[in-house]
């Protein structure tokens, strides 16, 4: 079997160039391995090779990354690599960020596979590319060896292309993937064993994993709502007739945003509901009960409130996964803050 | 932004700041077995206290009603 060849990218510490007074390194690279990709090189053998090493500072490429982020990748690609592995950064967050935006970049651009090593909580992990394999690691260097050995353990997998086993068992951050295999106890005693350990205060592993939340410091109140302009969002599922978008039912891909502008109310001509997780047709027969746009147009004329925003942001909450939820939220919240759009009402079922 | 929803305990759970008690999934700021101007008179009266909520300051996640 041929050697597989490794590329690693470091910072300016980890790569030997310097501390701080070097963090604004521009991208070097250096032949064969160097700091920590000297032991993960041993740790490799027979089946890979760190044929060379990225380094970049982590100032430049976290207040340059539009410039250093492509010579890194043009370094990396120079080497013709099969896998590139990335730290590991430990709970560094300027180093962890550069490690992401690098392993991102080389899966995209360069198809190839890319493994990081951070410690769970390193801001490079939020957000992180879910085909880019982090190696759990500790806080600190303090674990360097250890770290390496696991991450050194999943390139060979990478490389020789092994099915992985869970997240837990091979010490990587989960990447949002669930397989299917056999057990040989039903859900309901797998279930019932779990209860038992619960009231005896013995511990146990949930099988279904709770999403985090985010906890969002509270806006502002809006003193006067007669000078605000008043947005209206929703989940209940609005859309136009016939929906020509193709919002979907459960596990909506998209958002819409409808004009309602000039509009007194939403009409069962225009609107219907696809929401596929309740009884919709008493949506469906007045859509105002899902979005009370009458009611509201009548208060901006009256002037209660300012202005109605003259766009109605819609999708399906239904089985909505959190995370694409919260990307939608950022993304309708971008567009009401350019609209300069001070409150709104979202109206979820 | 105020969060209306008929089952309050997925925005509160989830961390959402002002929470407002809707009146039913199926018809969260109506009632369809009203006569029609009564249901828009209760389609005001919700989506009033639905947007005051917005004018009250708070601090954790908090949920409010009509009563």
């Amino acid at each position: 079997m041929p050697t597989f060849r490794v590329v690693v990218y470091l910072n300016q510490f980890f790569g030997g160039v310097g501390g701080e007074e070097k963090a604004d390194a521009a991208p070097l690279l250096k032949a064969g391995p160097a700091g920590p990709g000297v032991l993960l090189n041993e740790l490799l053998r027979p089946d890979g090779e760190v044929v060379g090493t990225v380094l970049c500072g982590d100032n430049r490429m976290a207040e340059h990354e539009a410039e250093a982020l492509p010579h890194v990748l043009a370094l990396i690609r120079s080497l013709e690599p099969d896998l590139v592995t990335a730290g590991p950064a430990f709970g560094s967050g300027r180093y962890g960020m550069a490690c992401a935006a690098v392993c991102r970049a080389v899966r995209e651009e360069l198809g190839v596979p890319a493994l990081a090593g951070m410690f769970p909580e390193n801001p490079g992990t939020e957000g992180r590319d879910p085909e880019v394999l982090v190696a759990i690691t500790g806080p600190t260097a303090a674990t360097m060896k250890p770290d390496l050995e696991r991450m050194a353990r999943l390139a060979r997998k990478v490389l020789r292309r092994e099915p992985l086993a869970a997240a837990d068992e091979d010490g990587y951050l989960p990447r949002g993937k669930r397989v299917n295999e056999f057990g040989d106890r039903t859900g309901a005693e797998r279930m019932v064993e779990m209860l038992m350990k619960k009231v005896r205060g013995e511990p146990f592993v949930s099988e279904v994993i709770v999403p985090r939340f985010d906890r969002v410091p509270p806006a502002p109140a809006v003193r006067d709502l007669r000078e605000a302009t008043v947005a209206i969002v929703t989940t209940s599922g609005l859309v136009r007739s016939g929906n020509p978008g193709r919002v979907e039912s459960w596990r909506a891909t998209k958002w819409e945003k409808y004009p309602i502008a000039g509009l007194e109310s939403l009409s069962a001509d225009d609107f219907t509901c696809v929401h596929g997780g309740y009884d919709t047709r008493h949506i469906r027969a007045d859509p105002n009960r899902a979005v009370p746009l009458d009611v509201l147009r009548r208060w901006e004329k009256e002037g209660r409130i300012g202005k109605l925003h003259d766009v109605l942001y819609s999708t399906v909450g239904n089985v909505m996964p959190v995370e694409r939820a919260r990307q939608f939220g950022r993304e309708i919240a971008q567009n009401l803050r350019e609209a300069g759009v001070q409150a709104s009402i979202l109206t979820a079922t | 932004m105020v969060v209306c929803s008929a089952i309050p305990a997925i925005p509160m759970s989830v961390g959402v700041s002002r929470t407002f008690q809707g009146k039913a999934v199926g018809y969260l700021l109506g009632d369809p077995g009203l006569p029609l101007a009564e249901e828009k008179a209760l389609r005001a009266r919700l989506t009033a206290r639905a947007l005051a909520t917005l004018s009250a300051d708070v601090s954790e996640p908090t949920l409010f009603s009509l009563e």
